[in-house]
């Protein structure tokens, strides 16, 4: 059960061309700038190889080159070291922008790539939901952010006003 | 004059920042040990209780 073995496999994964980049992203991402964030699964956002042939990209050879190591699919999860894997594609600029910028950091030896805080808050700010919210507040609480930088990720992906909105209703005294 | 509730939420924001500044790989295992509570408790994650984190 140890996210070390799983990065570890995403590794070995991209060492063997499976994968072209990943990043960890979701509660396991945040967890690398935050206290730990719980959660029951691990977020790899990946950009996909099209397979020979085929014009769209398809997760078809993950599964495979993990099934053919005794890996076992559930649901929507490749079943890695004990942890339900997803493996996301980027679902718009600025997740393919984070995945771009995403950086290496040491895992007791294990190299793990992950987004930025400042695009895992920005991604929070995007997606919105309640618990989105709460992450992007820890973020901004535990001064965990170049809010510099991520200011500037948040205008040039058009959600400077749900950043002024969330300012309005979560950091100003005044709603 | 401070609030003994606002006592109580600095000591959390500072106990949050201590965590926060533990090495990696022991915030992971710390998830590990917290996912592993959690499947044996049955009591879901915010992860399950609400849509899809991402």
């Amino acid at each position: 059960m140890s996210i070390r073995d799983v990065i570890a496999t995403i590794n070995q994964m991209e060492a063997d061309g499976i994968i072209e980049r990943y990043a960890i992203g979701g509660a396991v991402g945040a967890t690398f700038y935050l206290e730990p964030v719980a959660t029951l699964d691990v977020d790899v956002f990946v950009a996909f190889r099209p397979e020979p042939g085929q014009l769209l990209a398809s997760p078809k050879p993950i599964f495979d080159y993990l099934a053919s190591r005794g890996h076992s699919m559930k649901g929507e999860y490749m079943m890695i070291a004990g942890w339900p894997v997803q493996f996301l594609p980027p679902t718009g600029p600025l997740v393919e922008e984070a995945l771009t910028k995403a950086v290496v950091v040491d895992v007791e030896g294990v190299a793990a790539r992950v987004f930025t805080a400042e695009h895992l808050a920005a991604i929070a700010l995007q997606t919105g939901r309640a618990k989105d919210k709460v992450r992007l507040l820890q973020f901004l609480e535990e001064g965990a952010l170049d809010t510099a930088r991520f200011q500037d990720i948040v205008r040039r992906h058009g959600f400077f006003d749900a950043w002024t909105k969330f300012e309005r209703q979560f950091l100003t005294d005044t709603p | 004059m401070t609030s003994p509730l606002q006592k109580i939420l600095e000591s959390k924001r500072a106990l949050r920042r201590e965590l926060a500044s533990r090495p990696v790989a022991e915030k992971l295992r710390m998830l590990e040990v917290m996912r592993e509570r959690e499947l044996a408790t049955g009591a879901p994650s915010q992860t399950t209780r609400n849509t899809k984190s991402r």
